[in-house]
């Protein structure tokens, strides 16, 4: 559903006013990143790409039609940049006989719960081996509470694709976290 | 109802999300049915597990910054190439990747053809021995890059396992660096251009590229 806000914030920039721009990452940066660290699982990665998410939808704002709402435009641009660092990500592992150094592993301070952290760990494993598009399917169904018809414009896919996609990262979060329920 | 009819009904019915008449179906199922009511246990508890999940907030700091460090990249951005044109960094990654991933294929292949092989039909096969292996790298390295004077299928063919070491550090340090991905692809046919993304797709880095 389109925001009436959002519509005059986008004219406005469209007429040339710069600052309306900047009332839009204002009403939408915590959700952005949000959705960039649910699906990249680090702050280092989603504080960067959440940043870029604003500059491409800069770039690209002037020949945006609202045919969709802002937020699902945002996160169309937001899932496509995760999926495609993911990508990368998996590939830089791969790649890790060429000597391409990794990320070492949050360290656990000691007042942190041990239960706690060992859970989080397990969840970002788990999360993480979701192929990026199924990952992506549950993290706009579970966590944004999106409908699937939006989500199957964002991923451009059917709507029943998005379906499946969401019941099989269900069915595999629940196979490799049966230990730890 | 049967259970395969429940089985998928099951999640939505944990989401709220079915229709009320198909919620009295599967409620009724699951009171007649355990290994449905098993499966349905089993979601429950995995959605209690999701939701202990949360987003650690961060610093006040990084949301004041957000906005200047946005307007900085965009005014970057504008400065350097403007906002249209590819970055740069991207298109130096693509060119690494295809370059690394040609060079590994090649490595693996069953025939072992060399790159210098396919940039010169002239060039004279010479093997080197053991102990003109041992000179630094730089002196093979030249020998590489001048072309058609070492056929490196010949190396790799009677290689042990330190002459292998030496070539596979000359292509990762100083070969790679000399070579532009135009020439490597211009020199293969049709056919080795096939097996060659043939090799990349069963290597799974296909969708990357």
């Amino acid at each position: 559903m389109k925001d009436e806000r959002d519509s005059s914030l986008i004219q406005e920039f469209k007429q040339g006013d710069e600052k309306a721009f900047n009332q839009l990452v204002l009403r939408y940066q915590k959700r952005v990143y949000d959705l960039t660290y649910r699906l990249v699982r680090n702050h280092e990665d989603a504080a960067d790409l959440s940043q870029e998410v604003f500059v491409r939808a800069y770039s690209n704002l002037r020949k945006f039609e609202e045919r969709s709402s802002f937020y699902v435009w945002l996160t169309r641009i937001a899932v496509n940049l995760c999926i495609n660092f993911s990508k990368r990500e998996r590939f830089r592992s791969f790649l890790s006989i060429f000597d391409i150094s990794q990320k070492p592993e949050v360290s656990v301070s000691p007042e942190e719960d041990v239960e706690k952290e060992e859970l989080r760990r397990a969840l970002d494993r788990a999360v993480k081996s979701l192929p990026e598009r199924q990952r992506a399917t549950f993290v706009l169904k579970r966590y944004q509470e999106l409908p699937y018809r939006e989500i199957a414009q964002i991923m451009e896919i059917s709507e029943g694709a998005a379906k499946a996609n969401y019941f099989q990262a269900v069915k595999k979060l629940q196979k490799l976290l049966g230990q730890y329920r | 109802m049967k259970c395969k009819d429940v089985s998928p009904l099951l999640i939505e019915y944990q989401e709220n999300s079915l229709r009320p008449e198909e919620r009295g179906v599967v409620e009724k199922h699951l009171r007649q049915c355990d290994v449905c009511r098993k499966e349905f246990k089993e979601i429950e508890r995995l959605y209690q597990l999701l939701a202990k999940e949360r987003v650690p907030s961060p610093e006040e700091s990084f949301w004041t910054n957000f906005l200047p460090e946005v307007r900085a990249r965009i005014e970057e951005k504008k400065k350097t190439r403007g906002l249209f044109f590819p970055r740069p960094r991207l298109v130096v990654g693509v060119l690494t990747v295809l370059t690394v991933a040609i060079v590994t294929v090649f490595m693996f292949t069953s025939d072992q053809r060399s790159l210098v092989e396919l940039r010169s039909e002239q060039m004279e096969e010479v093997t080197l021995s053991a102990p003109e292996l041992s000179s630094t790298t730089e002196e093979l390295a030249e020998i590489l890059s001048a072309g058609g004077e070492v056929s490196l299928s010949i190396l790799l063919a009677n290689g042990e396992e330190r002459q292998l070491d030496l070539i596979e550090g000359i292509l990762e340090e100083d070969y790679l660096s000399q070579l532009s991905l135009n020439s490597v692809l211009s020199e293969l046919d049709t056919e080795e251009l096939k097996k060659l993304e043939e090799s990349i797709k069963a290597l799974h880095i296909g969708e990357i590229l």
